[in-house]
């Protein structure tokens, strides 16, 4: 899939672990896993909108489209 | 449905139709005659025009024909068939079970019921080709004094066919769901 997920590199930089993550924004560790992993179809407004405010960045940092 | 009985030990019933030319007799002296071509040749004291306009096609006999203990062949296929049906039966059940299954586990999308649909269509249609075959096979086998045709199946193919579609038409909807199912679970 062309669409990148950079969740670990923003884990990395905020010292933070996904089980931290996933009790902040209230998503199961699975489907961050799976979301970390770039094996996610789609990813819901509501669950961009909590990572995004939970990690302080923007949607753009969180994902990136390649060709 | 199917029209072999098997009764008692060792009995074996079959449905059949008798082949024409036959005579058919009332417990009076009137009687029916019907030709070779499947016509009504001749009224025997029934009065033409009154009573004889109730046959104006030729009455069809059909008649349970309990096969004979020397009659091998017929038996063999008789039992046969209705192992083979009893075989299906229990396929389509067990389907059926699972499907059921999967749905009272709030789960009726699992992938694996598009696969038992089909399973369920196949086995509606096999069971109806093994009455067909079955019905050919016994009418060259049986071994009776008067000329039959084995009648088995008591629904023609036309009903079949849409029960079969009917069944692959309702496994494309549970594909839809399945995938729809997929999607929704690969969404975060």
């Amino acid at each position: 899939m062309p669409i990148e997920v950079h969740l670990d590199k923003l884990l990395t930089d905020r010292e933070m672990t996904l089980t931290e993550l996933s009790s902040q924004v209230g998503i199961t560790l699975a489907n961050l896993s799976i979301l970390k992993t770039g094996k996610a179809r789609a990813i819901r407004f509501s669950t961009l909108e909590a990572i995004c405010e939970a990690l302080d960045c923007q949607p753009a940092d969180l994902l990136t489209y390649r060709r | 449905m199917c029209a072999v009985v098997l009764s008692g030990r060792g009995s074996v019933t079959i449905s059949s139709v008798l082949d024409a030319p036959y005579t058919v007799g009332f417990e009076d002296d009137r009687s029916i005659t019907v030709g070779a071509a499947g016509s009504v040749t001749a009224y025997t004291n029934l009065e033409i025009g009154e009573e004889s306009r109730y046959f104006d096609a030729a009455p069809t006999v059909t008649a349970p024909i309990l096969l004979d203990r020397e009659d091998t062949d017929s038996r063999i296929v008789g039992v046969l068939g209705v192992l083979s049906l009893l075989a299906l039966a229990w396929v389509a059940l067990l389907q059926l079970r699972r499907i059921v299954r999967s749905a009272r586990d709030g789960d009726p999308f699992d992938p694996r019921n598009v696969a038992r649909f089909r399973w369920l269509a196949a086995t509606v249609l096999v069971a109806r080709l093994v009455l067909e075959a079955g019905e050919r096979i016994l009418t060259r086998t049986l071994d009776v004094d008067i000329p039959v045709e084995a009648s088995l199946a008591q629904t023609g193919w036309l009903p079949v066919f849409g029960a079969a579609l009917g069944l692959l038409a309702l496994s494309e909807i549970f594909r839809a769901g399945s995938e729809l199912r997929a999607f929704e679970q690969e969404t975060v």
